[in-house]
This record gives structure tokens, C-alpha cells and sequence, in this order.
């Protein structure tokens, strides 16, 4: 039953995940396209002098591809379920709810996760060509907030989509919304050194209230 | 399962108010303290100041503004000069204008500038260059096992610079890995004065290139506690090299023979505390600026106490402010803090002010009671009250927004329902 699961998922995925991964190619571009801009007219030495002394971010594009990329694929998987109240087809099928809900939700993650490392990838080759391992280090620490952003937006995506209720829409939207702005909130590079673990903790909190969701959704709540 | 996913709804609406709310209602009631900087007087050999009740000495006796001017002739030299009045001697010192300029210095070490993040490259620059004025290296450095020297053209490492430099650090004693570093790598200023770095043993080392041969000078200076921030300053007056910051103590360090003088503060606390110097013809003036009180210190040119004066900072607008913030929120998480560069995420001021945050508790429980009585004709479990005894408005907004799990619809659908039944 998992793999037709998978095989409904890949349906509505297959021609969208390229989509938010091509964003992640135009951001890397932008990325190395500042890179060798910077180096090319003011110089190497000023280009690693603006990263590593002035704080410089020359790969900012980088901010929201993962929360741009979250959205896209909760709206994709999750918006033609709940359309019509499709999604309690599933509920009937031999498969436990939780189980068959947190397939399709492990099956977007695991496309957002993709695109993430992705752009963690490009972005580590691109400040690697132009300087060595503490800026690469520095520059991973600074992008990881932007990608864990991706966990809680998209996870609040397919919550807003799923709740039957506006209130509990309108509710899990301003939060996940407010959480998302924090970790994207421009800081020095660097800065979430210490508390990058204790923000990732924090992202898993929206794991769960999927299952409520679900519940309720099963149960037909409306208002 | 489904209760611990309501649980957990409640716990993401909780989270996220207790980041958000508290940070909205410090701006919204925002208040500014703002002690005033304190300012030592060689005229009237006393402090004087400027806050809210005017210009002031540190007995109360206010000044006029051109008084006040006067009283500090080497800080208003130019108002002085373009109105003739720059003294000839002060204390019985003759001074010039020029003198006055050269002779003026500040340092400040504020706790921002101790918990900033590092990134692990650092630029040397030549001591003695060629040319009138500094030039950027074409390389930096790294620290580890021995120090490297990377080029910036092609992102390589410079095998033999970087054995000459750590050949030359061993040879002064210097014992890996360092464990803090203090430069300033600006060709703005003057002249360079290199890195002071401290080794694993605690010894502080004076490291600087010098037409292209590594200089490392062991202090010979160690200190008992970890050093937490070093601050280079190069300046014109060539007094001292900068600032060595500790756990408890902060010490200008000396031209003459890297002497450490240990500046006279009072439970200095570097997460907390901003230290400023200044210096003038004829006294240094160190103030200490806690949250609480600022105290100041007037030196002579041998870094002698001649004066102090403290005062405690009005914090009793802040205090209603946050007050009123702990019976709204009975606790906040800090993203955000005027002590750090890192990023936070700190549980902080849980029941701060414990009446107050009870009262605030004690109408979001009935508020809830009476709520849920309405809407469901019961009443709330004991884990929802006590929810609310430990988290209040936030729990009470999550409690009320996430529901019941066997409601379809939150609290707020209520009033929808009610309306529709009117109609």
C-alpha cells in the first residue's frame, strides 16, 4: 500500500520538485556570480577581507529557497488532498492514518531536505573556490538557520491546509510564520554558533500537530 | 496520541508567543534610560556630567553651559579655541590646543564586543611598510596546531611563510593552540602594532611582521584567569597597546615593558558591564556602566585613583514596564540581547515578579474557566489549569485557538455560533 502511496506522491511531485530546485540554481548563481564579481574588481584580498572582517553576506539569495521551496511542495501534495475533502479517501484505504499522513509529510520533508542540500552543497563549493575551510564552516553555520526554516514552513504549510477550522488556520499560520522570520532574521554571520541545536529541537515541534490536524480533518470537523 | 499532537499544538503556539509577544511589548512601552556619561573635570577636579536635570558636578551644583565647556577644556578644545578661551595651563600644567587633540583617547569594551562570533581568519599586516601608510596583506592567517598563512589570489597556503612565523613563535615560547587574539587589521590607521595572542599556557605574546620577517615577543605576562577579549588600539599617544579582558578585571597593557595595569572596577563583569577610558593631558578616566550603576574613576598620568563618584540609574520607569510585562507573560524567550552578537534562545524571567505574574495567571485561569463553561458546559482539566498556571496568556491564546481534541472548532468559533444561532 506504501508504494502506491509513494507512487500518488511522486505523481504530484515529479514534474513540480524541479521547480524550487531551479530557484536554488539561480540563488547559487547569484551567489557565485558576487563571489567573482568581487573578486575580479576590487580583489581576492578584499573579497576575503569583506567575509571575514567586515561581515559581508554575498550569498543572501539564499535566504528563502528553502522556505519558497517548503511552501511549493505542501501546496502541491497537499492542496489537491484537501480540495473536496479528498483526503479521507485515504483514511479509508488499510493503512493506519497516522502512518499513511506521515508518509505523504516524510515524502515532502524528504523533497525540501534534498533541496537543501542541494544549496548547502553549491553554496560550500562556491565560498570553497574562492577561500578556504573557516569561511566555508562560517558561511554553512550562517546558511543552516535559512534551511531548518524549511522544516517549520512547510510543516505549518500542509497544518494551514489540512485544519478544518480558520481560526486553527489562521492561528498555525501567524506561528509558523513568526518562527520562520525568526530564523531568517538577518544576524552576524556566524551568530547561531551556539544555538543552532536548541533551534533545530525547537523545528520538530511542528511535527506532531500534524496529527491533530489529521484527526480532525478525519472526523469531518467544519465550522 | 492525538492529545500529545494537541499537546504539541499547544506547545508550538506557546513557543512561538513567549519568542514574539514579550520582545512587541518591550518596544511598544519602550523607555529610555540613559545615564549620563561621566566626564572628569582637571578645572574643577571633580565629575561633571550632562542628563536630565541639566549640566551638573558631582555635588549637585549645576552649570551653565559655557561653564560646563570650560570645566572641560581638552573635550570642548575646538568650542574653546573659536571662542578664545582655551586656557594656557591647566592645574598649573601649560597646555597647547594641539597638545590637547594629540592627547585624547577612547576605548570602549562592551560586552558586545566580547561575545561576538569569530570567524578564524585574521589579516597581519607589515609594521614597517615601504610606503607613508599601511597596506593590505595579500594573505591571512589561521590558528591551530602552528599558525598558516593562506594566500588570498589562489586560496592556497604558504608552506614557508607559514613554518618561518611558527618556527619564530616556538622559538619566543609560544605553545599552541592559542587561545585568544587581539588586532586591528585597518590600513586606516597610524601605524601597526600586529596581534597580541595568548597561548594555551595563558602567556600573552606580541606577535608582528616586520618587513617580512615574523617579530614575536613573549610578554613574559600571565594571567590567572581566561582572557576573554584583547583590544588593540593604535593611537598617536604609543601609552599602551590596548585592553586585555578577563573574567573578573580588565588591564591596560603598557607600552613601557607590556605592564599590566590593572584598571580599578569594581565586580566586573564582562557579559554585563561596558567599560570606557579616556584619556587627556592630565588624567584617564575609567568608567564602569552596569545595568544598574555607573561609577567612575579619575586617574593621574601614573594611573593613580585622585577621584571616584558612582550613581544608581533610574530604572523605576524600566521596572514598571516590566512589571507590567511579567503579568502579562510569565516568562520570554530571548532571540534577541543587548549582551551578545550570537544568536539566543534563552528561557528567561520566569516569575520575575511573582505577584504580578500570579495576578496575571490567576485572570487568564477564570477567563478560560468562564470560556469553556460557555462553550463546552464543563469544566477545564486540571493539566489545562496548570498549563495556564505556568505559561498564562500564551496558554490561554494556544489552549483557546487549539481547542479540544474531540471539538471540531476552537473556543473562538463561539461567538461565530452564537451569532448564527441569533440570526
Amino acid at each position: 500500500m506504501f508504494a502506491a502511496l509513494a507512487y500518488k506522491e511522486w505523481l504530484k511531485l515529479r514534474l513540480v520538485f524541479w521547480v524550487p530546485l531551479g530557484a536554488v540554481f539561480v540563488a547559487l548563481g547569484l551567489a557565485l556570480v558576487g563571489f567573482r564579481h568581487v573578486n575580479e574588481i576590487i580583489g581576492s584580498t578584499m573579497l576575503w577581507y569583506d567575509v571575514a572582517l567586515l561581515d559581508k553576506v554575498f550569498y543572501s539569495d539564499l535566504k528563502y529557497v528553502a522556505v519558497f521551496a517548503a511552501l511549493w511542495f505542501a501546496l502541491f501534495q497537499f492542496v489537491p488532498e484537501c480540495t473536496g475533502k479528498r483526503l479521507r479517501l485515504l483514511f479509508h484505504l488499510p493503512v493506519p492514518r497516522r502512518s499513511a499522513v506521515y508518509f505523504m509529510v516524510g515524502v515532502g520533508m524528504s523533497c525540501v531536505v534534498a533541496v537543501c542540500l542541494v544549496a548547502a552543497i553549491g553554496v560550500a563549493c562556491i565560498v570553497g573556490a574562492f577561500m578556504p575551510v573557516e569561511a566555508v564552516r562560517t558561511v554553512l553555520f550562517t546558511c543552516t538557520p535559512w534551511f531548518l526554516a524549511g522544516i517549520p514552513a512547510y510543516l505549518g504549510t500542509v497544518l494551514m491546509i489540512m485544519e478544518p477550522a480558520w481560526p486553527h488556520k489562521f492561528l498555525h499560520g501567524a506561528a509558523t510564520a513568526l518562527f520562520v522570520h525568526e530564523l531568517t532574521t538577518t544576524s552576524m554571520q556566524g551568530a547561531y554558533e551556539y544555538s543552532l541545536p536548541i533551534y533545530a529541537l525547537a523545528c520538530l515541534l511542528w511535527v506532531l500537530p500534524i496529527e491533530l490536524a489529521a484527526f480532525r480533518f478525519k472526523r469531518g470537523g467544519a465550522w | 496520541m492525538v492529545t500529545f499532537a494537541r499537546i504539541s499544538a499547544i506547545s508550538v503556539i506557546v513557543f512561538v508567543l513567549a519568542m514574539v509577544l514579550p520582545g512587541l511589548f518591550a518596544k511598544a512601552t519602550s523607555v529610555r534610560i540613559q545615564a549620563p556619561i561621566l566626564y572628569y573635570s582637571p578645572v574643577l577636579e571633580r565629575f561633571v556630567m550632562q542628563g536630565k536635570n541639566g549640566m551638573v558636578d558631582d555635588q549637585g551644583n549645576t552649570l551653565t553651559r559655557h561653564r560646563y565647556m570650560r570645566s572641560l577644556p581638552f573635550l570642548y578644545r575646538a568650542n574653546l579655541v573659536k571662542w578664545g578661551q582655551f586656557p594656557k595651563e591647566v592645574a598649573g600644567v601649560p597646555v597647547t590646543s594641539g597638545e590637547a587633540l594629540r592627547q585624547m583617547q577612547f576605548l570602549r569594551i562592551s560586552p558586545r564586543d566580547i561575545n561576538v562570533p569569530s570567524f578564524g581568519l585574521h589579516m597581519l599586516l607589515e609594521s614597517e611598510p615601504e610606503g607613508a601608510t599601511l597596506e593590505m596583506a595579500t594573505d591571512m592567517f589561521r590558528l591551530g596546531a602552528g599558525i598558516e598563512f593562506l594566500r588570498c589570489g589562489d586560496n592556497t597556503l604558504d608552506r614557508e611563510k607559514s613554518e618561518r612565523f611558527t618556527k619564530a613563535m616556538l622559538k619566543a615560547g609560544f605553545t599552541f593552540p592559542a587561545r585568544s587574539i587581539g588586532g586591528t587589521p585597518d590600513v586606516r590607521k597610524p601605524f601597526d602594532w600586529g596581534y597580541f595572542l595568548v597561548d594555551a599556557t595563558n602567556t600573552l605574546f606580541h606577535l608582528r611582521m616586520v618587513r617580512g620577517k615574523p617579530l614575536c615577543i613573549n610578554t613574559g605576562r600571565r594571567f590567572d584567569q581566561p582572557v576573554r577579549s584583547i583590544l588593540v588600539s593604535e593611537h598617536e599617544r604609543k601609552e599602551f597597546y590596548g585592553m586585555v579582558i578577563t573574567e573578573s578585571d580588565v588591564y591596560v597593557l603598557s607600552c613601557d615593558g607590556y605592564k599590566l595595569i590593572r584598571l580599578p572596577l569594581s565586580h566586573y563583569d564582562p557579559d554585563r558591564d561596558m567599560i570606557m577610558l579616556l584619556t587627556s593631558p592630565l588624567n584617564r578616566v575609567v568608567q564602569q556602566r552596569t545595568p544598574v550603576v555607573v561609577r567612575g574613576t579619575a586617574l593621574d598620568n601614573q594611573w593613580q585613583p585622585v577621584r571616584e563618584y558612582s550613581f544608581g540609574v533610574d530604572r523605576g520607569p524600566k521596572e514598571q514596564r516590566e512589571k507590567l510585562s511579567c503579568l502579562l507573560f510569565p516568562f520570554k524567550l530571548e532571540t534577541v540581547s543587548p549582551y551578545t552578537r550570537f544568536k539566543p534562545l534563552v528561557f528567561a524571567g520566569f516569575y520575575a515578579w511573582p505577584w504580578w505574574t500570579a495576578a496575571g495567571v490567576l485572570v487568564c485561569i477564570c477567563l478560560y474557566i468562564v470560556l469553556y463553561r460557555l462553550r463546552f458546559r464543563s469544566t477545564p482539566s486540571v493539566w489545562e489549569l496548570g498549563l495556564l498556571a505556568v505559561t498564562g496568556l500564551y496558554g490561554l491564546v494556544a489552549l483557546l485557538a487549539v481547542g479540544r481534541v474531540n471539538s471540531s472548532a476552537c473556543i473562538f468559533t463561539l461567538v461565530v455560533r452564537r451569532r448564527a444561532r441569533m440570526g
